[in-house]
């Protein structure tokens, strides 16, 4: 039964309401055998029983789950606030709604160009290496050094190369378009 | 209440022992509540006074337990009365349980009792 009795609260509420006053009866009813009026029977029998109302509380604490309890009580609050509140309630709204929109459209763009694997087999296997200076930059690589280290390469699949090539343009010219690299 | 010896116990009983108590009363057959608090009391010669009240939520936890379970029966002046029994987890935890008490109590004892030469 264990977490079932958390939706059985009233049910055993009841129950254990019904079980109190039936020990209740059941002591007057020995107190009266033993001699006592009635009404001192039936004082004797609650003072001895305690308080009935604390046993119940207990019992009812026991069936409840207090952090779901805490939390249902937390959202209906909320509710209502913001139903008083329709102002805030829509600036909070507008706030969240481009706080998240922003977000995601930045983290597409970074998944897309930082995160997101090359569209190559064995991404993970492709690197980039370059020809250095002695004073430790890197240096632009000459063609035909490129066409030694492929005729040479031990140690890679295969080889390429990439350029970097700014060109400016402009509507009037023929032949516009300077070449830098 | 009591009449000789020591003061009562009351609400010294912890909670485990009362679960301890219940389950050792519900050895001899079914009972309700009532009894069960009666049976403690007369059985420790009124030294344990078990405050009526506090028996239903152990009972409760027993039973969400499944150490007892519970059924509505008539009592012996024919009267409405939710009855308990042991079922056979119960009557393993209650083995169980009275030996961790032994062990504890005899623990306990070796304390106290001045160290013989």
């Amino acid at each position: 039964m264990s977490w079932r009795r958390f939706f059985q609260r009233e049910k055993w509420d009841k129950e254990r309401a019904r079980e109190l006053e039936a020990h209740l009866e059941i002591e007057t009813q020995d107190n009266i055998a033993r001699g006592m009026t009635p009404e001192e029977a039936g004082y004797a029998a609650r003072r001895k029983l305690g308080n009935t109302t604390r046993v119940r509380e207990e019992i009812y604490l026991m069936n409840s789950a207090e952090f779901f309890d805490a939390l249902w009580r937390d959202v209906r609050y909320a509710f209502r606030t913001l139903r008083k509140n329709p102002g805030f309630t829509v600036v909070a709204t507008l706030t969240l709604a481009l706080g998240i929109g922003a977000s995601t459209a930045i983290f597409s763009v970074v998944e897309a160009v930082l995160l997101r694997a090359l569209p190559y087999p064995n991404p993970d296997k492709i690197v980039r290496v370059w020809e250095q200076a002695p004073d430790g930059h890197p240096m632009n690589l000459a063609d035909t050094n490129f066409d030694d280290f492929r005729a040479q390469n031990h140690t890679f699949a295969n080889l390429a190369a990439y350029e970097h090539r700014s060109i400016r343009s402009s509507l009037r010219s023929e032949s516009a378009g300077t070449l830098q690299d | 209440m009591a009449k000789r010896g020591a003061a009562p116990l009351q609400g010294e009983v912890l909670q485990g022992t009362l679960d301890l108590l219940i389950l050792q009363t519900l050895v001899l057959g079914p009972a309700h509540g009532h009894t069960i608090a009666h049976i403690i009391e007369h059985r420790s010669d009124e030294v344990l006074q078990v405050e009526h009240g506090s028996l239903y939520p152990a009972l409760h936890r027993l039973e969400d337990r499944g150490w007892i379970a519970s059924f509505w029966g008539t009592s012996e002046n024919n009267r409405k009365a939710r009855y308990y029994r042991l079922t056979r987890t119960g009557r393993k935890q209650l083995e169980h349980q009275t030996s961790r008490w032994a062990q504890l109590v005899g623990a306990i004892n070796r304390v106290l009792k001045p160290a013989s030469e």
